[in-house]
């Protein structure tokens, strides 16, 4: 172990890997302040570039890349209410209005710490657990994952302030709309009304940036001005967190690094799942969870814990079994074969230089990120003082390019214009939005898990019981059900229900 | 009847309307399969009828806050028409041109037109920014970025 | 006899043409249309080909992915490019031959509406077990499906996918019966049969074979009609009393219809010179993959057979797609 470590201190120490991780974290960075622009577009434009390094000095780069925008995916959901990258929307729920409460400079900085808090925890895991890790990952067959992802849903159901049927509703419209596309199991094109731009179904970059950025710009227009903050809150000492944001912060932390570790091991879900899980948990532990909503900093520093750990445990079942949880992983392991280099279980003992440095690269990336993002606070910040009415078209420019850039599709830019609209007519309405990305994520999975356990299990339901971590899972949610419950009923014997204001 | 009940009542009729209307189309259109091998519609039947669902409770609920009769609530909704009508405009704007038009025409069309949505931009400001924006947007992402976005219309490249 | 004369001569040819050619194309930008997503198995082979290209040529190549509805939307933009040689683009099995026989909104003709230009790289399906298997060998595998029809389950990473087909192919040829359990890409699926939930999988080579290597699952056949090459020791499934099986997953180089003549012979040329290269051989074939290149003409021959093998098996599957 201690050699392994050694080995890989010094080859991620060597020049160019140090630089190449430099310019990695840093284009990450970046790219996730930038609405729309997401990590796997970030790393597809990148990866040509990649053909003329090594091996492990192409990978130090793409992997910073993929943890470094979730550093900089917080700053525009904190300071404009515009989601940077999909799993930072969920920041924006407490994040903007701590921002407009003249809080945008503690909000970022304690937003960095949790992401290195998360980052940091992920990687220990990484380092010291992928084999065990990775095997119990194994275990996970469709059953399981769709217990999980029931229980992810009832968890996150009060994840807004308002009537629970109206949060219901939209995690209900968001799986509508996330079951758009062809039919894995038949290959039946649904809901496409014959668009063949719809076959995959729509992107989720299409959906986020329509319902979180265009309609926050259209309700903002004319309604923000710049003289509305405060000076003084954008001078260096207004980063200074409280004593009370940090005795507050460090639990929300630890638990977010749980969450997203264990979500990142699971291929197919992610640090948005990881995000979603973690403000759900929160707002769930907390003693107040109707201040939720109102610039909580519980409400950002778990997600964003939770995205950055599972950012890092990613790679888990990546490098420890050649699984790729998800497309961006995918490429990670398509430019190791660019390089000859055949991605796969064997890679640890095979590669131990490539596999080691690349984690070491991992602490460096993320001590770089930790010192570059911390000074970029007070420039961000700034960013406030500029009117809006000069700033907003700039955003939805950033909106178009970064949503045309992913799929090099201007259908997904109409795609958003569209959801722009709907975003803010459920807007005007009281709907709150995000448990409609919830289900947009969550549903397609549901599904496609639920009838590959159904056609595994031969036709038999009793094959989530069956199962003992599914089964498990099941009983988990149901007591969750069960105390939303009787918490409902005694809010309702203690006050008659006041109509409180969606948030979002 | 506050604004809020009486948009909760609308917006939940509609929504059930919608459910219904998704059970309906999925059921008709598509496979339901039977349980061991489920088709392409039985989820979204499924979902449609639990929207439909919902979407009552919603409306029910609203109802039954109701006093007033519908014809005397006055208060409104305000609606930024003029907002949105200009920013989605230059959104579609962009997402039309992109790739007859190239990157500078759609950037200049997504900046410019949703400008005059707010009423303290003037002619000139905008033109100055919408330049500036344009140089920008070419300067990071096909040229530092590398991402292949032609600039210019076709024909010109 | 004759094919190999005329295809000499038409080598000869093209060799007798290349200078004169080489200097009025290309004299520009030349885009290479992938229509899948960067870092995958079509996306490699194209970027490593136009590396190649850009290196020893001088040409300069902009790679654009235009993913979508499994390879088919960018082939579908490619078909209505202009054909002047300054936009190509990758077909394979699967957009070429497999899907315009499957789904009707395929608007393109794989035969009338593309130029063949060179097919690059092949690589057969392998079909693996879970380790704990009870199928030593892959003929046990087809008879315990004969003793029980309909018993087995496989995993294929996608509906209409390569793995899909091939077993398709299998079923019709041999009267077999499988039940297809489909995986939205590769990362659950392998997981899968790691841990012994469905009885087979069937992904491409390169997909299959680091796992296979690593130990954790048995790699029991592949689907070329001849040992392939990176793994002479694993049997064919045609090996298996199925004569003349094939199912190969190609990747090719295609232009829109009506590309000149003198652009096809140059990029062919060029082409067959990189599939030439020992490094690029070599880093094919830790890929799973192996070169194969020839002229235009014997691509379009090829091309012709694989789009009325493939629609064949679709339809006999009930795949067909209502139009």
């Amino acid at each position: 172990m201690l050699d392994n470590l050694a080995l890989g201190l010094q080859t991620a120490l060597s020049f160019d890997n140090l630089l190449w991780c430099f310019v990695g974290v840093f284009a990450g960075t970046l790219l996730g302040v930038i609405p729309g622009i997401g990590v796997l577009a970030a790393i597809s434009m990148l990866l040509p570039l990649t053909f003329q390094l090594d091996a492990t000095a192409a990978l130090i780069m793409l992997a910073g890349i993929w943890y470094g925008t979730s550093y900089g995916g917080s700053t525009a959901s904190i300071l404009l209410n515009v989601p940077g990258t999909p799993s930072s929307a969920i920041t924006a729920l407490d994040g903007y209005p701590m921002a407009r409460q003249g809080r945008a400079g503690v909000a970022l900085l304690m937003t960095t710490i949790a992401s290195f808090t998360g980052g940091s925890i992920g990687i220990l895991l990484l380092m010291g657990f992928s084999g065990s890790i990775a095997q119990v990952a194994l275990q996970f067959s469709s059953a399981e994952y769709f217990a999980l992802m029931l229980l992810g849903l009832v968890a996150a159901s009060s994840m807004s302030s308002g009537a629970m049927s109206k949060g219901l509703i939209m995690v209900c419209l968001g799986m509508l709309f996330g079951l758009v596309g062809s039919d894995v199991y038949t290959g039946t094109r649904r809901f496409t009304f014959g668009m063949i731009e719809l076959a995959d179904g729509i992107a989720l970059v299409a959906l986020a940036l329509g319902i979180f950025g265009l309609s926050e710009v259209i309700a903002s227009i004319g309604k923000i001005d710049a003289k509305d903050i405060d000076s003084r809150s954008i001078g260096l000492k207004s980063m200074k967190p409280t004593r009370e944001d940090m005795r507050r912060s460090w639990r929300p932390m630890l638990r977010g690094a749980a969450v997203g570790s264990f979500f990142g091991t699971l291929p197919g879900t992610g640090p948005s799942i990881a995000a979603f899980m973690s403000y759900a948990m929160e707002r769930r532990i907390s003693k107040t969870p109707e201040k939720f909503g109102t610039g909580e900093i519980e409400g950002i520093t778990g997600p964003e814990s939770a995205n950055n750990a599972a950012d890092q445990t990613a790679f888990i079942p990546t490098l420890a079994l050649g699984i790729p949880g998800s497309a961006t992983m995918a490429l990670m392991l398509g430019a190791l074969m660019i390089h000859g280099i055949a991605p796969g279980p064997q890679l640890m003992t095979e590669q131990p230089a490539l596999f080691w440095g690349l984690v070491m690269s991992f602490w460096i990336g993320n001590l770089l990120l930790l010192v570059l993002n911390i000074p970029l606070i007070g420039l961000w910040v700034r960013l406030l003082t500029v009117p809006y009415h000069w700033l907003f078209p700039a955003v939805l420019m950033f909106i178009c390019i970064g949503t045309y850039s992913v799929n090099a599709s201007g259908f997904d830019v109409l795609m958003v214009a569209m959801f722009g609209i709907l975003g803010y007519a459920l807007r005007l309405l009281n709907f709150p939005l995000a448990p409609m990305l919830l289900g947009f994520v969550l549903g397609p999975m549901m599904e496609e898990h639920f009838r590959r356990a159904m056609l595994l299990g031969r036709g038999d339901p009793m094959v989530f019981l069956s199962r003992p971590i599914s089964a498990v899972v099941l009983l988990l949610t149901l007591g969750l059900l069960l105390l939303g419950v009787r918490s409902t009923i005694q809010a309702r014997h203690r006050q008659p229900l006041t109509d409180g204001r969606a948030s979002r | 009847m506050s604004v809020d009940d009486r948009a909760d009542l609308a917006a939940g009729l509609l929504v059930a309307l919608l459910g219904g209307a998704v059970a309906i189309y999925a059921a008709s259109s598509y496979d339901l399969g039977t349980l061991r091998r489920m088709g392409p519609g039985m989820f979204p039947m499924g979902l449609g009828v639990l929207m439909a669902a919902l979407g009552l409770m919603l409306a029910l609920g609203a109802a039954r806050r109701t006093r007033a009769p519908l014809a005397l609530a006055r208060d409104r909704i305000g609606v930024e028409f003029r907002s949105a009508a200009l920013a989605t405009a230059g959104v579609i704007a962009f997402g039309l041109l992109i790739r007859p038009a190239g990157l500078i025409l759609a950037v200049l069309a997504v900046v410019i037109i949703p400008a005059f949505a707010d009423r303290k931009n003037r002619l000139l400001p905008i033109m100055v920014l919408a330049m500036v924006l344009t140089g920008l947007a070419v300067a990071i992402f096909p040229w530092l970025l590398g991402l292949p976005i032609p600039l210019l219309p076709m024909g010109m490249r | 006899m004759k094919t190999i004369t005329t295809a000499a001569i038409l080598a000869m040819t093209t060799v007798l043409a290349l200078p004169a050619v080489a200097q009025d194309y290309p004299s520009g930008n030349i885009e290479m249309v992938v229509p899948y997503p960067p870092g995958g198995g079509t996306d490699i082979p194209a970027r490593l080909i136009s590396d190649w290209l850009t290196r020893d040529r001088g040409w300069n190549f902009v790679v654009l992915n235009q993913p979508g509805a499994a390879g088919t939307i960018g082939l579908d933009q490619l078909s209505r490019a202009e054909a002047d040689g300054y936009t190509i683009g990758i077909g394979q099995t699967a957009n070429m031959a497999i899907n315009p026989a499957m789904n009707a909104e395929v608007a393109y003709d794989p035969l009338t509406d593309f130029t063949p230009i060179i097919p690059i790289v092949t690589q057969p399906v392998g079909i693996i077990v879970p380790n704990d298997s009870p199928f030593e060998d892959f003929g046990q595998l087809v008879e315990a499906a004969r003793a029980d029809p309909g018993s087995l389950l496989y995993g294929t990473p996608g509906q209409g996918t390569g793995g899909h087909m091939a077993i398709a192919r299998l079923m019709q040829q041999g009267d077999l019966e499988f039940e297809q359990v489909p995986y939205s890409g590769i990362a659950q699926a392998i997981s899968d049969v790691m841990g012994g939930v469905v009885d087979f999988y069937v992904g491409s080579v390169p997909s299959v074979l680091p796992h296979a290597n690593s130990g954790s699952v048995r790699l029991l056949a592949v689907t070329s009609l001849e040992p392939f090459p990176i793994i002479p020791d694993v049997p064919t499934v045609a090996s298996f009393g199925f004569e003349g099986y094939e199912a190969q997953d190609w990747k090719a180089v295609v232009g829109p219809a009506g590309m000149p003549d003198e652009a096809v012979a140059a990029l062919n040329a060029a082409i067959n010179e990189a599939l030439q290269d020992p490094t690029l051989i070599a880093n094919f074939e830790t890929q799973g993959s192996v070169v194969m290149g020839g002229s235009p003409e014997e691509f379009r021959a090829f091309l012709a057979r694989e789009v009325e093998t493939w629609a064949g098996v679709v339809e006999a599957a009930g795949l067909t797609a209502e139009r």
